[in-house]
């Protein structure tokens, strides 16, 4: 468990834990497409942490360990029940309020519903990489595939996008980041 | 390396980079044009992600786990709430047997419609799903190559020779003409990638010798309709992007591998 120089050590981690919730739910967002999913998710994701709590050694490294479980659980989910097939414009129609949030630029809107729309074997790497901060190999780790079948699918998933979203101004790169 | 797979590296991480791709990048203006507009998409991307999703309140008054912080201890969590239980002085109204066997049958009738109701609907799910891991690898595969679609003169026999013997695929005569032959990696093995010309249409034909399906097994993915079918020696998956009968096809590619041996 991580160690600091002052305080509990329990009340240290359930801090830690909570400044990453909107993280966590933010990644779980992108990964079931579902908001109240989501927030089961991390629900899950915080209890599986809590109980696991022994094996984090590094406050550095509860962020990649985190996401890592709430991956997990999203793959659980999956296995104890197949769920249905869904319609791309019925889930982003539902999802709409969550796609709004904090952004009133339309084209920044319509880039995350085509992220939303985005095949799991696309959404999931990319995700992973841009919000995640997982390199490459700790991608093709996390997902079991090959360095190579992960840069397939980022490749994939970012023409993608840029077919969707038509070709981007390259000075918005010096604009957009953060 | 070239313009291909500098490309291939600058979509798939256009915030890093090897020194050969710099070294490309130093020397080709197409590709350093191409990185600018990826990075400027990868910006995008990255604001796009970032939804800003406040926790929902879930009406208790506590944080949303109940725990400090909003983190349960296992340890020292109340167990969960169970259901509220069924305390009622009301003693629950129960119908009286019918008086004739009219009303009886036609309960059992409605009960069996109910029932042949429920396995149809169960069996339409069964069929629509959206696949197993198999049918959805074959259906990004498939999306990665839309050129694949393009084509309208057959393939010359020697190509598609080529592409079996690469493979280590033998395939009898019997199907439809060849439009489009790759060999493709699949799962770490190449497999024979086709598009048949059907008369309802384009069809592609994978042949996966290396992957084994217990039955014959339906899905929809991504607008794509197929069917993987399980054959002596792997599988073979035909797929199309219209709604159309797969089977004809499907019989056809499978014939043709039992008459290659």
């Amino acid at each position: 468990m991580i160690e600091s120089g002052c305080g509990d050590p329990a009340d240290e981690l359930a801090r830690l834990l909570e400044s990453f919730r909107p993280d966590l739910l933010r990644f779980a967002f992108w990964l079931a497409r579902d908001r109240s999913v989501a927030e089961d998710l991390v629900q899950e994701t915080m209890l599986r942490a809590w109980r696991a709590r022994a094996e984090l050694r590094d406050a550095a490294a509860a962020r990649p360990w985190l996401f890592t479980i709430v991956r997990r659980e999203h793959a659980r989910l999956y296995e104890r029940k197949r769920l249905p097939m869904v319609d791309l414009d019925d889930i982003v129609a539902r999802q709409e309020p969550e796609l709004a949030s904090g952004e009133d630029d339309p084209q920044i809107l319509d880039l995350r519903r085509a992220i939303l729309c985005l095949p799991d074997e696309y959404r999931e790497p990319l995700v992973l990489q841009v919000l995640g901060g997982f390199s490459t190999a700790e991608i093709a780790t996390e997902l079991g595939l090959s360095v190579s079948a992960v840069l397939t699918r980022l490749f994939r998933a970012r023409n993608r996008l840029r077919d969707l979203y038509g070709q981007v101004p390259t000075g918005a790169a010096a604009e957009d980041a953060p | 390396m070239n313009c291909e797979m500098a490309r291939e590296l600058i979509g798939a991480d256009p915030d890093h980079g090897t020194a050969e791709l710099l070294e490309h990048l130093r020397t080709c203006a197409g590709c350093q044009a191409y990185r600018e507009e990826m990075l400027a998409l990868n910006a995008r991307i990255r604001r796009a992600l970032d939804l800003k999703l406040e926790p929902r309140t879930r009406g208790t008054g506590q944080s949303p786990a109940g725990g400090p912080h909003g983190v349960i201890d296992p340890a020292t969590a109340p167990s969960a709430p169970s259901a509220p239980e069924q305390r009622s002085n009301v003693t629950p109204l129960r119908r009286k047997p019918a008086p004739g066997g009219g009303l009886l049958r036609s309960r059992w009738i409605a009960l069996a419609a109910s029932l042949a109701g429920a396995l149809f609907v169960g069996l339409t799910l069964w069929l629509g799903r959206p696949g197993d891991t198999l049918a959805r690898e074959v259906v990004v595969h498939v999306e990665g190559e839309p050129d694949s679609w393009n084509g309208t003169r057959p393939v010359e026999p020697e190509e598609v020779a080529a592409v079996l013997r690469k493979s280590g695929v033998k395939l009898g005569p019997g199907m439809d003409p060849v439009v489009y032959a790759s060999s493709c990696l699949f799962r770490g093995h190449y497999v024979p990638h086709f598009v048949v010309m059907t008369k309802a249409g384009p069809v592609t034909v994978m042949i996966l010798a290396n992957e084994r399906v217990s039955a014959t097994r339906q899905f929809h993915s991504d607008g794509f309709s197929g069917l993987l079918v399980p054959v002596k020696s792997g599988s073979v998956a035909v797929l199309s992007r219209t709604p159309m009968q797969l089977d004809q096809p499907a019989r056809e590619v499978v014939q043709a591998l039992q008459a290659g041996g």
